[in-house]
């Protein structure tokens, strides 16, 4: 389904992965035999019905969760075989993510909340100022930084979130509804900001949205109908 | 008003937090009700001591027996006095005793303490409350036996069933073990009057005579005539004014048991308000929605200084199931009046045990009231539109 | 660093619960304060009589029993005795209150030799030496009682048909607090020969001072052994037995005590756990996103013991202020069951407090933190929809 042949190798491979749930007794089958290819720079949007498996998918590119079968490889490096504790140094390392509600934590200032993924690393406190400054200025909230999220609206917490995300200079963005819970203008922001960081700053972005207009700046976008991953709708709800 | 079902339903549901507050009361009840308990148990043991009819004449000038010093050879002539009542053997029950103090160390190695031994004759045994022998034999004179209580034996050494016992030099074998209704002679070794003045080289002296009266009126005679013959020199108390002395023994447990009390009721009742707030926070929307639903802010006080209540009253219940085991569990203290022990039983009467269920209410009352004021103060709109 | 930072924010965002919690922690290892120093001021007693070689006769028969007057001068003339004095328990009434300070009849001459360690002016001993109806005071007394040396001082006996009438001349500086006064021994007992008391020329107790620790032993022996086949024959042991006699009679309110302390540890430790489990059953989401991150589960698992552990360290800090408080108070209102302040009894049992927090805060903070830690992050972001 990938348009045309790789120019350079994947940063993102996934082979051959079904994840099923265990629920009791029977197994919900999520994601059947998906395979899907990322190259550096590369913005995918992710859609589907509700229910489809589209978050599923985001999380185990994301190395938050493992296929039941299949691989899935970022930077060639097989995040199956990793235990839980190198997962969450790969992770902190190689992904950033931006969620529906944000999920900044409540008690740190936007600023802190920047800061926290930093914590992990060795850098020294003048080093993370830098860098949590210069996050914060390219989502532009530099003047809040001293705020704390319940002090800003959801536009600018989300855009916090994605100065989160990106601080660490991640290999991968991935958001999961981003724009879902802004109204359209907040919306617009984020997405400017998000196409921005794809073409100045050359992020490989995967976004989930249930929103074509949203999906229409990616640079391209992948359905999933049932845990099977198809180039284009059955149905034609999702029409611009 | 809100179904109390509604409440046990939210307790239920948060089982786990529910469960934690109830085992925390839970320890601060049984804490309290044992400390009761034991002050139940000192009250009693010194209340059932004291017989209305009976009187302790001891040496004039003389507050306790220890101190006291008779002749034996006048104390007995006590027994003529008119008024006094006799068995139905027609012996007079005025019985000579003769009191020391022996220190002897507790078992487990819990230091070493004084113990009371009395010398007695056999009326003396009826002028205690059901005085009856529960294992082994009564003693016989003569022979350097002594005979105690089961909870002394338990408590000291050498005082089991066959084991001796030193007094000056001299052992003396337990025989038997009494029961008194629990009074303060629990709390001694009996040996044979004869035979202990001799082991303390001091025959011919006594501490104490012990009398019943026929009636009221014959015992305010026998304290007349006691206090002014002068051949006998000494004075009489009832035993109920004699024991109501030694009940300052208590005292210092009752303050021991009210701090301890205080400090852990307190500390309880701020988790049990922990506990409310969560509730009252994690179901902001259904207040919300309560009120909307048109019950007023009197109903939700109620329902959730309710839910606070029976939250602290399983934590009660629980601590008094968890004392019950101890109940008969016998302690002592120290009884500073005769610089010796008293020997006592734990008493969960009814009367201690809903002393801390009521405590366990307090607890959730108190505990309950801030939160509850809480949840009433909540606006309807932002309490509808909490996550 | 910042991870305290975030701790700290974590600790104070539901201030309500946390005060609660740190407020119960406090009230409880107060408490436990209280009961620790209470057991420890006991033990300082004893330790405190074995530095002063000390020996106390009695009769054998214990308190109630006598010792003639004369068997003061026997003791004293015994090997090894460097002084010896009558000591007697008057027990009397002070403004119709009952034994509101400890009163003892002693010999003014040789009494400041048996307790060379209190401190008295010459002038203000002289005059206690020569005055019969003399009284000293230990100092604190003088102070909580606002006396002046030259006041009188009346008490009505309780078990004796005497009634005293001191006056203030002089005061001593001792140790500890002994709440104390003392007079002459002939002063009471001329008086109560006077109303014909049957037991006159009882010296109560005898106080001696032993040259060194070595020879007590040896000394107590003579001494019983002397006495044995006499009227009065008599049980003697060092202060420091003599100390622990009385801390022995509360043997089972000692392992009562004990018992509570455990029970409120334990129960802590719930309340505690309880709330930090309401804390974090409401910080899922959050606690998957700082591992979604890359934070990983030690640092979750720390970070929330760290948060445990701050909550109960501030409640012990709060608690053994309020038991020392408590201390201090106990100890000027009831010297007699609390003979030091808590300053004077420094030890290790303070540290009991402070372990007994750590540990309170590390075994409530284990559930929820390993239960944190465990969490999936697939499940706790999930929670949010
Ligand atoms: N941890 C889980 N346990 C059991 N079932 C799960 C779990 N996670 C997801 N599922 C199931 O897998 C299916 C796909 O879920 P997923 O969250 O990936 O859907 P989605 O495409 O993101 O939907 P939406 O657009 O509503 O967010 C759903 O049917 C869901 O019930
Ligand atoms: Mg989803």
């Amino acid at each position: 389904m990938s348009s045309g042949l790789p120019s350079s190798d994947p940063i993102v491979e996934v082979i051959n992965v079904s994840k099923e749930f265990r629920r009791d007794q029977n197994s919900i089958p999520v994601l059947n035999n998906v395979n899907l290819q990322l190259f550096r720079g590369d913005y995918l949007s992710l859609m589907g019905p509700s229910g489809s498996g589209k978050t599923t998918l985001l999380n185990l590119l994301a190395g938050l969760d493992r296929p039941t079968s299949g691989k899935v490889l970022v930077c060639g490096e097989d995040l199956g075989v990793l235990s839980e504790g190198a997962l969450a140094k790969w992770r902190s390392r190689h992904v950033g993510f931006i969620f529906q509600l944000y999920n900044l934590i409540p008690v740190l200032t936007a600023f802190e909340n920047v800061e926290l993924p930093l914590t992990l690393t060795s850098l020294s406190r003048k080093e993370r100022k830098e860098h949590v400054t210069t996050a914060l200025e390219v989502v532009g909230l530099a003047d809040r930084m001293d705020h704390f999220p319940r002090q800003l609206s959801g536009g600018q917490e989300q855009r916090v979130a994605i100065a989160r995300a990106i601080v660490t200079d991640p290999t991968l963005l991935v958001a999961d509804e981003p724009t879902g819970d802004l109204d359209a203008k907040s919306a617009g922001e984020i997405l400017d900001l998000m196409q921005r960081l794809n073409s100045d700053f050359q992020k490989t972005i995967v976004m989930v949205t249930h929103d074509p207009n949203a999906a229409a700046r990616a640079k391209r976008t992948v359905h999933l109908e049932k845990g099977v991953l198809v180039a284009e709708p059955t149905s034609v709800s999702h029409s611009k | 008003m809100i179904p109390v079902r509604y409440n046990v339903r939210n307790l239920r549901v948060r089982w786990m937090t529910t469960l934690m507050t109830v085992i925390g009361t839970a320890l601060v009840v049984a804490a309290s009700v044992l400390t009761l308990s034991l002050i139940a148990g000192i009250d009693h043991a010194l209340r059932i001591s004291g017989h209305e009819l009976d009187l302790i004449a001891l040496r004039k000038g003389s507050t306790d027996e220890i101190s006291s010093g008779l002749e034996q050879k006048v104390a007995r002539e006590v027994s003529s006095l008119p008024g006094i009542a006799r068995d139905a053997a027609g012996q007079p029950l005025c019985s000579v005793e003769f009191v020391t103090i022996l220190t002897k160390p507790r078992r487990n190695n819990q230091g070493t303490t004084n113990i009371i031994v009395r010398g007695l004759e056999p009326v003396g045994r009826s002028l205690r409350p059901d005085f009856k022998i529960t294992e082994g034999r009564d003693l016989n004179p003569g022979l350097n036996e002594a005979i105690t209580s089961r909870q002394m034996a338990e408590r000291f050494e050498n005082l089991r069933l066959g084991e001796k016992l030193e007094i000056n030099k001299r052992d003396f074998t337990v025989v038997g073990y009494f029961e008194a209704s629990g009074s303060s002679a629990e709390s001694e070794v009996w040996t044979d009057l004869k035979d202990v003045t001799l082991a303390r080289a001091t025959p011919e002296v006594a501490t104490t005579v012990n009398l019943r009266a026929q009636d009221m009126d014959a015992r305010k005679t026998l304290i007349d005539a006691l206090e002014n013959d002068k051949r006998f020199l000494m004075s009489a108390v009832t035993e109920i004014d004699y024991f109501k002395e030694q009940l300052s023994a208590s005292y210092a447990l009752w303050v021991i048991g009210i701090i301890i009390a205080s400090f852990l009721i307190v500390g309880a009742s701020f988790a049990a308000s922990n506990t409310m707030f969560a509730a009252v926070a994690s179901r902001s929307r259904e207040i919300g929605t309560l009120r909307a639903l048109g019950f007023d802010r009197r109903a939700i006080l109620i329902s959730f200084l309710l839910e606070s209540v029976i939250l602290c009253s399983l934590g009660g219940v629980l601590g008094c199931i968890c004392v019950l085991p101890f109940s008969g569990f016998s302690t002592g203290t120290a009884n500073w009046q005769q610089f010796s022990e008293i020997t006592f039983s734990a008493r969960l009467s009814p009367l201690v045990l809903s002393a801390g269920i009521l405590l366990a209410v307090g607890m959730g009352l108190f505990g309950g009231l801030l939160p509850a004021i809480r949840a009433v103060g909540m606006n309807i709109i932002t309490a509808l539109r909490e996550r | 660093m910042k991870t305290f930072k975030y701790i700290w924010r974590n600790v104070t965002r539901n201030w309500i619960r946390s005060s609660l919690t740190i407020l119960s922690v406090g009230v409880s290892l107060g408490l436990m304060t209280l009961l620790y120093g209470f057991i420890a001021s006991q033990d300082e007693w004893g330790k405190e009589a074995k530095k002063n070689n000390r020996i106390v006769v009695m009769n054998v028969q214990g308190f109630s029993g006598q010792l003639p007057i004369a068997s003061v001068d026997t003791v004293r003339g015994m090997q090894g005795v460097d002084a010896a004095v009558p000591y007697s328990w008057y027990g009397g009434k002070y403004q119709n209150k009952e034994m509101p300070f400890a009163q003892f009849a002693t010999d003014p001459n040789e009494v400041f030799n048996v307790w060379p360690e209190f401190t008295i002016s010459e002038e203000e001993l002289k005059a206690f030496k020569e005055n019969r109806q003399g009284c000293v005071v230990d100092r604190r007394l003088l102070a909580k009682w606002g006396w002046k040396v030259g006041d009188r001082i009346p008490l009505q006996g309780t078990f004796y048909p005497f009634d005293l009438d001191l006056q203030i001349v002089g005061a001593f500086d001792s140790p500890q607090n002994t709440d104390s006064i003392w007079f002459s021994w002939s002063y009471l007992d001329e008086g109560l020969k006077q109303k014909n008391f049957a037991r006159t020329g009882n010296s109560g107790t005898i106080f001696a001072r032993v040259g060194s620790a070595e020879v007590m032993p040896a000394v107590i022996k003579a001494i019983d052994d002397r006495f044995e086949s006499s009227d009065s024959p008599t049980r003697s042991q060092t202060e420091a037995a003599f100390a622990q006699m009385f801390v022995d009679m509360l043997g089972n309110v000692r392992s009562y005590i004990q018992s509570i302390a455990i029970a409120v540890v334990f129960s802590l430790s719930l309340v505690t756990a309880n709330s930090m489990a309401m804390s974090m059953r409401e910080r899922v989401t959050e606690i998957a996103v700082l591992k979604a991150i890359g934070f990983s589960r030690l640092r979750v698992l720390s970070m929330i013991l760290g948060e445990s552990m701050v909550v109960t360290f501030i409640g012990a800090c709060i608690g053994f202020l309020i038991g020392c408080m408590w201390l201090q108070l106990l100890n000027s209102a009831i010297p007699q069951y609390f003979p030091f302040k808590p300053a004077e009894m420094i030890g290790p049992w303070m540290l009991t407090t402070f372990v007994a927090a750590a540990g309170i805060g590390l075994v409530s903070g284990l559930i929820p933190a390993l239960k944190a830690a465990q969490l999936s992050v697939v499940d706790g972001l999930r929670r949010i929809g």
